[in-house]
């Protein structure tokens, strides 16, 4: 695959945010046979289940995160999958995508995995909510990076699109970016939190002319995180941005996905909207913790047929 | 005395004069000998590999804990297979603790057996095994630390050996070592440590390290292990049992617990089965067992019988407290004596099987931890629900089985009696001092073993279905059951039973079809710790062969049939002691 230049990024067109529409009952139909139409077994599954691995941002954003909580995860994106089951799939090279973590833990995280070339990032801006001044969010960023985070995950202001602020929430979004340096910028939508679907399609549109890497679904906070009519509605903008400027934005889903089977309809979306080329961890990301036990599961049916104990895989 | 290796023990344990094993080693080996006594039945005892955690709380006092882990791992050698070979220190304190080991590991004295100031000495069957995994560990990036002391220039030494900077996914951690070698992990608080603690295929010992009495009762229920030595390691004794869970394997030694597996109930018979034909081509006898052509409705079978007997039923599964319809659209007929079809029974898929035991798996936490006196109203209240119906539930087994009204009568009101008896043990057999030579207390808790399988005799309709969930459920345990695969529709009809009584969703699970199939699943499950098996020799053969996979524990009748009716048969002191596990929790005191 060619390597994309980073997306730069371009000014902010408000008539083409203005025609953005989004139909919300065509797309939950949509949404509702996508687990249907494509069916993924044997062999296949196998593959596929292993890709989600490799796109996995393992993740630990709670308040009594410690460097050794932050150690034992890290360990686990190493060796995402138990030994003896690597060996059967024949998939030495197997890592998770990143880790995500709080801005406090982010030398923590670069220290457990050093050497191995797994990324680190972090969240900031005030996350999860973001009820903080420009200021403060800024000085988070550039810490992270100093600390050595690769990537940043930033939330938007969601009072911006509750009021329809789209110029001030460009502004915003153009100086994160601006503050990552070289950290790739993956922007956090928040849906959730959000008035309507077309809003949130407006807002991905806007992130993207800001100069996101990555469109992110939520904080996986939210009442409601990664459902499948949110990540359509992202995913279809990620593609009219391509379509207008050549450009490859990535999409990351967070919150919500606990099982190996939601982890395949993820795939299986990105696979029919967007194509071949997003899948992968240039751009694509799943954010979870538990959901890598789920799929050693799967992956130890898919091997043996048999299900295995839950406390059988190595803890993330 | 004989000696011998794997193929002694085969030899050994499969002759046909033994009636009884109990065997203490590998579980390579452990597992050979549960297949070759599948089926015979043989009373077997399995205990073999563990990879106890040593957890030390910050309120420890923490030199007492380091002379634990010198019992624990390295007296010895390690070579125990309750031998606490990971080790789990609170990060508040895993500096200093780790200091202090080292210092205590660098006065460990090293020689042969026959000089008499020593620690340690030489380590069985070879330091091979121990160095490839000590390489592993390199390998993976972990921290290797061993003292700079003595060992004797020829013979199988090992240095005592410390490994740190590991997680669960470390290969040292994971498997045993069976060597004076640790692997060591922090953790923030209980929660923490318990989930490390319980995140192992095996369940044998484990060590508890605080002065707060609180706290280490609280973590000692939570450990899925046999053993919970607290403030103390390897502590043994005749008095008390020992023995382990899940993948360690099952049955204690010592004991009035471990007397439970010498003895059989005195009316039961002692019946011998050779199944070494099935062994040629297991496969192919597996598949003969559990296949059956899934049924095709001859439409000469449908209408209904009389009408006037009954209104035709399709029941369902019950699963989380719902009823759902099978996966698969076959079913097939449940049938009077003389033919006529007075029910559309649905055959379970392995998928609706698998979908139950995870139900099962949801509601057993909490359903071990609700007050044992509650689980005890809740079997009160559903033998009462059952009261208002006596007659509808006795026409129903008339109809199926043909038997008198007044024996369907007697059965139905049985039931509820035995509801009534195992209501009333919900609460009072909670398990027993242990009188061993240490001061302190040592306590056995009877813990609920988790999710339980059970596959129903085809006697006795209801009876033999209240009799097999109503020990589980009433000691803590949830339950997946498989009906009599003939007359199931006394067990559908008491779906509406568990919902009157509010049965919290995933406690009792109800999969009806053909019996062979689901014992098929059942047994072959990696995530089933025990099935009760009430069905006939022949599948009780393959259930136990099936089993030795995870090494599940099974209690199987190989075809005794039970006078249900009866209560030295039918209740008491045998389904108790297969709904539990016994754990033994050693206490030392004194100020």
């Amino acid at each position: 695959m060619v390597q994309q230049e980073r997306n730069p990024g371009m000014p902010l067109d408000m008539g083409l945010i203005n025609a953005i529409v989004v139909n919300k009952s065509a797309t939950v139909r949509r949404c509702g046979e996508l687990g249907t139409r494509r069916i993924v077994t044997g062999d296949h599954q196998l593959a596929w289940l292993m890709r989600a691995i490799s796109c996995m941002d393992l993740t630990t954003l709670k308040g009594n995160d410690t460097p050794m909580r932050v150690f034992r995860l890290c360990e686990k994106a190493k060796m995402p999958v138990r030994q003896d089951m690597i060996k059967k799939l024949g998939k030495s090279d197997l890592t998770a995508a990143a880790v995500c973590v709080y801005p406090a833990r982010v030398k923590d995280a670069v220290r457990a995995l050093k050497g191995t070339g797994i990324p680190v990032a972090s969240v900031a801006t005030g996350f999860p909510s973001g009820q903080t001044s420009l200021k403060v969010k800024l000085e988070e960023i550039r810490q992270a990076v100093v600390d050595g985070a690769e990537e940043i995950d930033v939330v938007i202001s969601r009072d911006k699109v509750a009021l329809a602020q789209w110029t001030e929430l460009y502004d915003e979004i153009r100086a994160f970016r601006e503050a990552c340096g070289a950290a790739s910028l993956k922007v956090i939508m928040a849906a959730g939190e959000l008035p309507t679907l077309t809003h949130l399609a407006k807002a991905s549109m806007i992130a993207m002319m800001a100069g996101a890497d990555f469109i992110k679904t939520s904080t996986g906070m939210e009442e409601v995180n990664a459902t499948f009519p949110i990540g359509m509605t992202m995913v279809r903008q990620i593609r009219e941005y391509y379509e207008l400027t050549g450009h490859m934005v990535g999409f990351k889903a967070a919150g919500g996905i606990n099982d190996a089977a939601t982890a395949l309809v993820w795939l299986s979306l990105i696979r029919e909207e967007l194509g071949v080329e997003w899948l992968n961890s240039n751009y694509f990301r799943i954010g979870a913790s538990s959901l890598i036990n789920d799929i050693e599961r799967s992956l130890w049916v898919g091997l043996t047929g048999m299900c295995a104990a839950r406390t059988y895989m190595p803890l993330a | 005395m004989v000696c011998g290796g794997r193929a002694m023990a085969e030899r050994l344990t499969s002759h046909p004069d033994v009636a009884k094993v109990d065997f203490c080693g590998s579980t390579l080996v452990g597992q050979s000998i549960r297949k070759a006594t599948a089926g015979t039945g043989k009373g077997i005892t399995l205990q073999m590999s563990g990879k106890s955690p040593n957890i030390i709380f910050e309120d420890a006092d923490l030199d007492g804990a380091i002379e634990g882990i010198m019992d624990a791992i390295f007296r010895n050698q390690g070579q125990i297979c309750s031998a606490g070979s990971r080790l789990l220190v609170q990060e508040s304190i895993a500096e200093k603790f780790f200091a202090k080991i080292r210092r205590r590991m660098s006065t460990i004295r090293i020689s042969t057996s026959l000089d008499k100031s020593i620690d340690m000495s030489a380590v069985l069957a070879g330091t091979a095994r121990i160095q490839r995994l000590v390489d592993t560990a390199r390998a993976e990036g972990a921290d290797v630390w061993q003292p700079d002391i003595e060992i004797p220039e020829t013979g199988d030494f090992w240095v005592p050996t410390l490994i740190t900077n590991v997680g669960p996914t470390s290969t040292v951690v994971q498997n045993e070592i069976f060597g004076p070698v640790v692997a060591a992990m922090t953790f923030r608080d209980a929660k923490d440590a318990v989930e490390l603690a319980n995140n192992q295929r095996y369940g044998l010992g484990s060590g508890v390290w605080s002065e707060n009495i609180s706290l280490a009762l609280d973590v000692a229920h939570q450990i899925r292990a046999g053993m919970v030595w607290v403030n103390c390691y390897n502590m043994f004794d005749a008095t008390g049992p020992f023995g382990g869970r899940k993948e360690t394997g099952y049955g204690r030694q010592g004991g009035q617990e471990g007397l439970m597996n010498y003895v059989k109930p005195k009316w039961m018979p002692f019946d011998k089965h050779d199944w070494t034909e099935r062994l040629s081509d297991f496969a192919a006898a597996l598949e003969k067992w559990s296949t059956r052509q899934f049924g095709i409705i001859d439409e000469n079978d449908v209408p209904f019988g009389n009408p006037a007997l009954v209104v035709d039923k399709s029941p369902k599964l019950y699963i989380s407290g719902k009823q759902v319809a099978a996966s698969s659209n076959y079913v097939y007929q449940c049938r009077t004596p003389t033919g006529e079809v007075i029910g559309q029974i649905a055959e379970s898929t392995s998928g609706d099987v698998a979908k139950a035991i995870d139900a099962a798996h949801k509601a057993a936490p909490g359903w071990a931890k609700t007050a044992p006196h509650m689980r005890g109203q809740l079997l009160f209240d559903m033998a009462e629900n059952l009261s208002y119906r006596v007659e509808e539930f006795a026409k129903r087994i008339h109809i199926m089985t043909g038997r008198t009204m007044e024996s369907c009568t007697a059965e139905v009101e049985k039931a509820i009696e035995r509801l009534f008896t195992y209501a009333s043990w919900a609460d009072k057999w909670g398990g027993r001092v242990q009188e061993v030579p240490v001061y302190g207390l040592t306590v056995t808790v009877n813990d609920p073993i988790g999710v339980i399988g059970i596959v129903c005799p085809e006697e006795y309709p209801l009876l033999g279905f209240v009799s097999s969930f109503a020990p589980a459920v009433a000691r803590g345990n949830a339950v997946v059951v498989v009906p009599s695969e003939a007359h199931p529709l006394s067990a559908t009809d008491m779906f509406q039973i568990f919902d009157t009584t509010s049965v919290p969703a995933g406690v009792i699970n109800v999969v009806t079809g053909g019996q062979a199939q689901a014992s098929r699943v059942i047994a072959a499950h990696e995530d089933l710790t025990m099935i009760w098996h009430f069905g006939d020799a022949e599948s009780a053969f393959f259930v136990e062969y099936l089993a030795h996979d995870n090494c599940k524990r099974t209690w199987c009748a190989h075809g005794v049939q039970r006078d249900w009716m009866d209560n030295e048969q039918g209740e008491g002191l045998e389904f108790l002691h297969e709904s539990v596990e016994y754990k033994t929790i050693w206490m030392p005191a004194g100020i």
